[in-house]
């Protein structure tokens, strides 16, 4: 498959719940194109309608405006189960009266696939997710780590144009959740049928995806490869959502093509990365806790601070330091050894950051 | 159960429930069925088996016992008819509890009020309306005439149909709640999954909803086949009284007829029917458990 090809083309969706005026819009305007064998992500917090974008492709409602076009074909109100995509329902929605084998072959028989056909191809299914062993079995002697395969499998198996994923970690715990991220890219790699996925969790987000479309207040406000939205947010929404970030008040002096000038309550005037910055509006500076050293850089700027509070968490320590101008700084210091207490509450200390880190994002 | 003695008596009127009320009232009935029959009405404390005998077999004038199909045919017609009235009341009640269950849940209160609506008229005047409905020159075959679609129909009131209708009038509520109940329970996911896997609404209906009701529709075909074989109001008003039932049988051996002994070994093979049937479901019920079905 020519991968630069559009699988998905969503343009102009509208989506309004109740009367069209005055109801209750879920999606305002969404333009977005999915690439051929892509895993793209629609990354939101919950109720920011990227469930429903997801529901409009599989078929299960229609957009108020605009079209969804399928490898060119135009969906409109084209039915569910004439559409040649599957999903993989956020519970699982595996057929309790069926036993898996079957479950499988549900698609695959709804599209009479020749019973020799169907009994390789979930066999093959079956190996794919690595189940081999439990195909007779039913939905409910399952783990859920198990159903999700299942799940994943069934949708599979008919060869879809596109595989849905609603939130399909979301009911695991933790430590199985991480083991199949893993595995969903592994799979996704495999199979190369093109992937979108809704989560509200940026680090699986951030793991898994070729390009990831953040969603917020029924709008998108990026679309980008993982390190383009961490590194290079658009807005202030997308800073503070994916990753934790520092925000401080500034103003704009002068903006200059992708660098803007700007005036910081620290005392500072630095020239940083802009997006979105207007001379004389509101902006703020964004800084990831991560990207503060607590000590000296060359070449970096210095300020000093007072440390306030102090959180050991594993990883890291995560401090908060008065500085001047600003309140409540958050810097993420990475545990190199496993001593840890260089820094105290009330310690007065040097902090530093690259002036590349930062950005400014206008509103 | 670390304390028997508390958890007994804790269980206590429960047990004497079920005791003063079930058992005890049925070892009678079994009691009286094995005793022989009092010509002068009760029973005569002596062991016979006539009356099971009674049922097979009748004394011709030289006092020969000879095969009596009669009862028999009573006992099969009363088979046939519950079940053809439970196929009915399945096929009629699912629709009804699907668009209910497809309401607002607002409408869904009231549309329930109506269904269970006859409970609240007795049962006697419900089943008697039937018979203005289906008289001659009744309100339906008037209605059937004004449309000029038929001309003369043969009498519909005193035929077995009439008894079907009002039975699955009579017991309908009964098989459209626990299906009602059953869609209800069922996950909206598992109907999109299937349309998402290609199944048109009508092979969903037939592939996901209809077999996960099936728990609903089991039991709502005990609580309707149960009551029609004990029936005695249909056949009486409907049937004219000519079509008797087993339930009309048993009734009339303890009124009119006055042989305890027969109406109890009738009441006992009664029994013995519905237990069978429960049975067969139970064991139906446990093998297809596993699928959650």
């Amino acid at each position: 498959m020519d991968k630069h090809k559009i699988a998905v083309d969503v343009s102009n969706v509208v989506k309004v719940y109740g009367p069209r005026k005055t109801g209750f819009k879920a999606l305002d305007n969404i333009s977005v194109q999915i690439k051929d064998n892509e895993f793209f992500t629609l990354l939101g917090p919950s109720g920011c309608g990227k469930t429903t974008l997801l529901r409009m492709i599989a078929g299960f409602e229609t957009p108020t405006e605009g079209s969804i076009k399928l490898h060119g074909q135009e969906l409109g109100t084209l039915p569910a189960h004439k559409r040649r995509v599957n999903t993989v329902f956020q519970n699982y929605a595996l057929f309790p009266h069926k036993t898996l084998i079957k479950n499988i072959a549900f698609g695959l028989e709804m599209l009479k696939w020749p019973q020799d056909e169907i009994d390789v191809r979930v066999q093959e299914m079956l190996e794919l997710v690595q189940m081999e062993s439990v195909g007779s079995r039913y939905p409910d002697q399952l783990s859920g780590g198990q159903r999700q395969r299942i799940a994943l499998a069934r949708a599979l198996a008919p060869k879809p144009e596109v595989l849905l994923l609603d939130e399909p970690l979301s009911a695991l715990d933790l430590k199985l959740r991480q083991a199949m991220r893993a595995e969903l890219k592994d799979l996704q790699k495999k199979t190369g049928i093109t992937f979108i996925f809704v989560t509200h969790d940026q680090d699986e987000a951030l793991e898994m995806s070729d390009r990831i479309c953040v969603i917020g207040k029924g709008k998108i406000q990026q679309v980008g490869t993982p390190q383009e939205i961490y590194e290079y947010p658009v807005n202030a929404f997308i800073a503070d959502f994916i990753g934790e970030t520092n925000f401080v008040d500034v103003e704009v002096l002068a903006v200059n093509g992708s660098k803007a000038h700007i005036n910081t309550p620290m005392g500072l005037q630095m020239n940083v990365t802009q997006a979105n910055a207007v001379v004389g509006e509101k902006a703020q500076l964004s800084i990831r806790p991560g990207k503060i050293v607590l000590g000296k850089l060359d070449n970096a700027i210095g300020l000093k601070g007072v440390i306030t509070y102090k959180s050991y968490m594993g990883d890291n320590t995560h401090f908060k330091l008065d500085v001047k101008g600003h309140q409540g700084l958050v810097v993420s210091e990475k545990h190199t050894s496993s001593d840890h207490n260089r820094f105290n509450i009330g310690d007065t200390v040097d902090i530093s950051f690259y002036e590349d880190s930062t950005r400014v994002l206008g509103q | 159960m670390k304390r028997p003695l508390a958890n007994f008596l804790g269980l206590a009127p429960a047990y004497v429930i079920m005791l003063f009320l079930m058992i005890i009232p049925l070892f009678i009935v079994f009691y009286v069925s094995l005793m022989s029959s009092d010509p002068y009405g009760g029973f005569k404390p002596i062991f016979s088996l006539d009356s099971y005998i009674q049922i097979f077999f009748a004394e011709d004038w030289d006092g020969v016992m000879q095969l009596d199909l009669q009862y028999l045919w009573i006992i099969v017609r009363t088979l046939t008819l519950s079940t053809i009235a439970v196929v009915l009341c399945l096929l009629l009640s699912f629709p009804v509890a699907y668009y209910i269950s497809r309401q607002p849940n607002n409408r869904k209160a009231l549309w329930l009020f109506f269904v269970t609506l006859p409970f609240w008229v007795s049962m006697v005047v419900r089943v008697y309306a039937w018979i203005i409905i289906l008289a001659d020159d009744g309100v339906l075959e008037s209605g059937l005439r004004m449309t000029g679609l038929v001309g003369d129909i043969d009498s519909m009131l005193y035929t077995n149909g009439a008894m079907l209708v009002g039975m699955i009038y009579s017991y309908i509520p009964l098989m459209i709640l626990p299906i009602y109940a059953s869609i209800e329970k069922l996950d909206g996911n598992l109907i999109e999954a299937a349309n998402d896997l290609y199944a048109s609404r009508i092979k969903t209906l037939f592939t996901v909803i209809v077999p996960l009701c099936k728990p609903g529709m089991v039991a709502g075909a005990i609580l309707v086949f149960v009551p029609c074989l004990g029936t005695i109001l249909e056949p009486v008003l409907l049937g004219g009284g000519k079509k008797l039932m087993l339930g009309n049988l048993i009734y009339t051996q303890f009124t009119t007829a006055r042989n305890w002994s027969f109406g109890s070994s009738l009441a006992i093979v009664l029994l013995c029917l519905v237990v069978l049937i429960l049975l067969v479901n139970a064991r139906r019920a446990s093998q297809t458990q596993m699928g959650g079905a």
